[in-house]
């Protein structure tokens, strides 16, 4: 069935003036952005804009994109690329789904400071964190066998690491499940056997250093001219040109005083 | 229509000097990154070219297609075949309907999913027309009758570079032949396969593969490709808790083999596959011959081939009283104008202690309605003239007259089959020499199977050693195919053309696994298998394949064997099958 984007306008029409009534912005989608970074976001701009509330659900990036096409958020954050099928539903409701990047992210490897171990190429990331290389001694480190820390099942960097550095494999059953970056750092930081991967906020956590990843060490500026092995952009989706105080929100978020508090989140700014 | 981030990445395109071939979304991604590193396009103006070319791949049909994340790769595949088949079969004991000729129409389809989970975990499924385990045929009949689909294949499954393990039902990983495995047969349960050629340990490359495709190459130095497979196949499913003991034990699979390929070049090598193959004693539904592999109660050996003589033809028998004496009976059946005139048995006829050596009995008779002589012709393998374990029994005669054939046998009670009665303990030991000839890949191929439980079956599960026509020989136990193969049919203009021979006795393989279409998939039998392929196109094949079979023994009758659901009910079994082929 072909929709007419008329009718279709008409019918979302109703449910398009409950979100934008009073100066309420609804934001939906990655636990990523959504944990720490954008509710921040929200605050300053409140502070800014005192008229504006907002509703946040960090519930993964997925949700959000859906809720967009569902007519019930304003902006989908998401830490990953819109896919075929999201577009095409979107396209059946006469919508397109317009991406925004609004921060970089780097994911860094850390070891223990103590650890000989100077660098590591991306094949051997994979084959660590899935256990296929299992000593340290394989890496030219002293002998030793590899403690592994990672984020728990439910971290949306969890799947983004699995995803961006071993090719979707599992990870190593002896893994360890921490709940946030300054678990894992800690971790690291006691355990000379002991390797993680954190945010850049992390790296100079006490006892960790961060190794470069084929050649390229973590930085803001490796990560933004996507040298680094490990980055992604994340962003702010909406449906077609963000309008009204979903505009004002992501030229916010964008500009100077959203991106400064990008980078004290953590991430690295786009500009 | 395109945006204007779409031209500006066509403008980009052309001031790099790209040429103007249609890009896609799905391999724009890195010629975006590298205008973007180039400084070209800005990070957000690359994320709106990608948003772009989404929006025009997500129009597509494979644009809306919604894949699981954990899937890494999708091979969706599968085949129609249309089928001509014409089969003639003629009974071992011919009664008054001993031959049965048929033709049909019939198609096979087969869907074919092959899911990677990752570099080591996989997944596959297979619909197919068609419930029998061994073929996917289904005729058209029915008055324009839908059809219906059945899961043929749903396993999954964990692979490195060496080992490989299987679970479901799944395709065959035996190296065999359709003497003891019908290819069409998916079987169900645990599989495993090592491949020593593989491992670091033997030249291997060894560590995981890494690209979600399969395992890697062996080294191209090596000669040898040594593997062992090993599975565990559920064959049906009692319930444990069943008080009769015959009823609460599963029916199980068990089969191990050791597959060696030497290589002398790349196009010539050798491969023997000895392996061993295993049935347990236990209750069985489902098959189509499961009657004599199964804990089952007395049945009758059937009624269509009682001595009862209704035609209007001549009859001769010999009968055993109960002393196991010999006495001939000639029956002129019919009218007045038939007489006999001689009945002469060319050895003892009674009364004798011991006669060895077949006996023959013949009889003529004139008639009055075709002018002629009519010879009516008995014959016996063997047996004695006074034999009491032949009490109360008549053996098969026949008598010919106008081109008509009437024969009598005895119908009697065979007992229940208890206890451990389905146990098959097989040996086999395919194998093929292959070659180039002229270009073309040939091979010499063969199988062999020898079933060291086979007296056993003969006697007491056929129970022929007390109700059946002869006693118990070696080759019953044996089955062996030889076979020559010139070319193959993997691309447009490629032939093929084989022919293979063999001899199946009675008591050698399990013919609910071997192939159907060779004598329906009865045993004591021997014959050809030939045919030729032609590929007209990479995907259209058509094929003719011819079968002629006969009996091995064709003295061999009784017991289980040619009683109503026996295995062995043929005397001949033709058939040929014109095929169309196309895969997609």
């Amino acid at each position: 069935m072909k929709l007419n984007p008329f009718i279709t306008a008409t019918a979302l029409l109703p449910l398009m003036a409950t979100l934008a009534h009073a100066g309420k912005v609804v934001i939906k989608g990655s636990d990523t952005l959504g944990a720490k970074l954008v509710p921040q976001l929200a605050e300053a701009f409140k502070a800014q804009s005192p008229g504006t509330s907002f509703e946040i659900a960090a519930e993964g990036s997925t949700t959000g994109i859906a809720a967009l096409i569902d007519g019930t958020a304003n902006i989908g954050m998401s830490s990953r690329r819109t896919k075929p099928t999201e577009v095409s539903e979107a396209g059946a409701k006469g919508l397109t789904l317009k991406p925004t990047i609004v921060a970089f992210d780097g994911i860094a490897i850390i070891v223990n400071s103590a650890n000989p171990v100077k660098e590591l190429t991306k094949k051997q990331v994979e084959q660590i964190f899935t256990g296929d290389i299992t000593d340290w001694s394989a890496l030219g480190g002293m002998a030793g066998k590899i403690s592994i820390y990672t984020r728990n099942t439910s971290s949306g960097t969890f799947s983004d690491f699995k995803e961006l550095a071993m090719k979707k494999r599992d990870y190593a059953k002896s893994s360890q499940k921490l709940a946030g970056n300054e678990q894992i750092a800690a971790e690291v930081g006691k355990n000379p056997s002991g390797i993680g991967y954190v945010g850049l906020a992390y790296i100079k956590a006490s006892g960790v250093k961060a190794l470069p990843v084929d050649n390229v060490a973590p930085s803001q500026a490796s990560i933004r001219a996507h040298n680094y092995a490990f980055w992604r952009p994340t962003f702010y989706y909406t449906a077609g040109e963000p309008s009204g105080d979903a505009k004002a929100f992501l030229d916010f978020t964008i500009g100077p005083k959203g991106q400064a508090i990008v980078n004290s989140v953590g991430f690295v700014p786009i500009k | 229509m395109h945006s204007k981030y779409t031209l500006k990445l066509a403008a980009a395109l052309a001031a790099i000097g790209c040429t103007a071939a249609p890009l896609h979304a799905q391999d724009a991604g890195a010629l975006v990154d590298k205008l973007i590193k180039k400084g070209i396009l800005t990070d957000q103006e690359g994320e709106e070219v990608r948003a772009d070319m989404m929006k025009d791949f997500s129009q597509t049909n494979a644009g809306k297609i919604n894949l699981s994340n954990s899937v890494t790769a999708l091979k969706l595949y599968g085949d129609l075949r249309m089928r001509w088949t014409y089969t003639d079969t003629q009974a071992q004991v011919p009664d008054g309907n001993d031959v049965n000729q048929r033709s049909r129409w019939q198609y096979r389809l087969r869907l074919n999913a092959d899911i990677n989970l990752g570099p080591d975990w996989f997944a596959g499924i297979q619909l197919q027309t068609g419930q029998t385990p061994d073929s996917g045929n289904q005729t058209f009949s029915g008055g324009f009758n839908n059809d219906s689909i059945f899961i043929s294949r749903a396993y999954l499954g964990w692979q490195n570079d060496w080992l490989r393990i299987v679970a479901g039902k799944q395709a065959n990983p035996f190296y065999t032949t359709d003497l003891v495995w019908d290819p069409d047969i998916q079987p169900a349960g645990l599989t495993e396969k090592i491949s020593f050629h593989k491992m670091p340990l033997f030249g291997g490359s060894g560590g995981p593969s890494g690209d979600g495709k399969g395992v890697a190459e062996p080294s191209r130095d090596n000669p040898w490709e040594v593997s062992l497979i090993g599975g565990q196949f559920i064959f049906g499913d009692n319930n444990e808790f069943a008080n009769t003991s015959n009823l609460n034990s599963d029916p199980w699979i068990f089969q191990e083999q050791l597959v060696a390929t030497y290589k002398f070049n790349k196009d010539t090598s050798v491969t023997v596959a000895p392996s061993f193959l295993a049935e347990n004693a236990a209750h069985m539904t489902g098959t189509i011959n499961k009657l004599p592999f199964s804990d089952e109660g007395a049945i009758s050996s059937g009624t269509t081939a009682v001595q009862t003589t209704v035609q209007e033809v001549d009859n001769v028998a010999i009968s055993y009283n109960a002393a196991g004496v010999p006495t001939k009976t000639i029956t002129p059946l019919t009218t007045t104008t038939t007489t006999q005139t001689t009945i002469t048995p060319n050895n003892k006829t009674s009364g004798a202690a011991t006669v060895s050596g077949p006996r023959k009995i013949s009889a003529t008779a004139s008639s009055s309605r075709n002018g002629g002589v009519i010879t009516l012709v008995g014959s016996k393998a063997s047996g004695v003239a006074t034999d009491p374990s032949k009490a109360n029994q008549t053996f098969t005669s026949t008598a010919t007259r106008q081109n008509q054939t009437v024969s009598t046998t005895n119908n009697v009670t065979l007992p229940a089959v208890n206890g451990e009665t389905r146990a098959l303990h097989i040996l086999t030991a395919p194998g093929d020499i292959s070659f180039k000839i002229g270009g073309l890949k040939s091979k010499l191929y063969w199988d062999f199977a020898y079933n060291v439980s086979g007296r056993n079956r003969f006697d007491n599960v056929y129970q022929l050693k007390d109700f059946g026509s002869r006693p118990y020989k070696a080759r019953d136990s044996i089955a062996w195919l030889v076979g020559f193969q010139l070319g193959e049919t993997k691309k447009k203009g490629d032939w093929v053309a084989y022919l293979n021979y063999r001899e199946t006795g009675i008591a050698s393989v399990d013919p609910n696994l071997n192939d159907d279409d060779s004598a329906q998939s009865a045993l004591n039998m021997r014959g050809f298998k030939l045919g030729i392929g032609y590929a007209i196109t990479d995907f259209v094949v058509i094929n003719a394949t011819g079968y002629m079979f006969w009996n091995l023994d064709q003295g061999l009758s009784g017991g289980r064997a040619t009683s109503v659901g026996g295995i062995a009910p043929y005397n001949t079994s033709n058939t040929v099958q014109l095929d169309f082929n196309i895969k997609f």
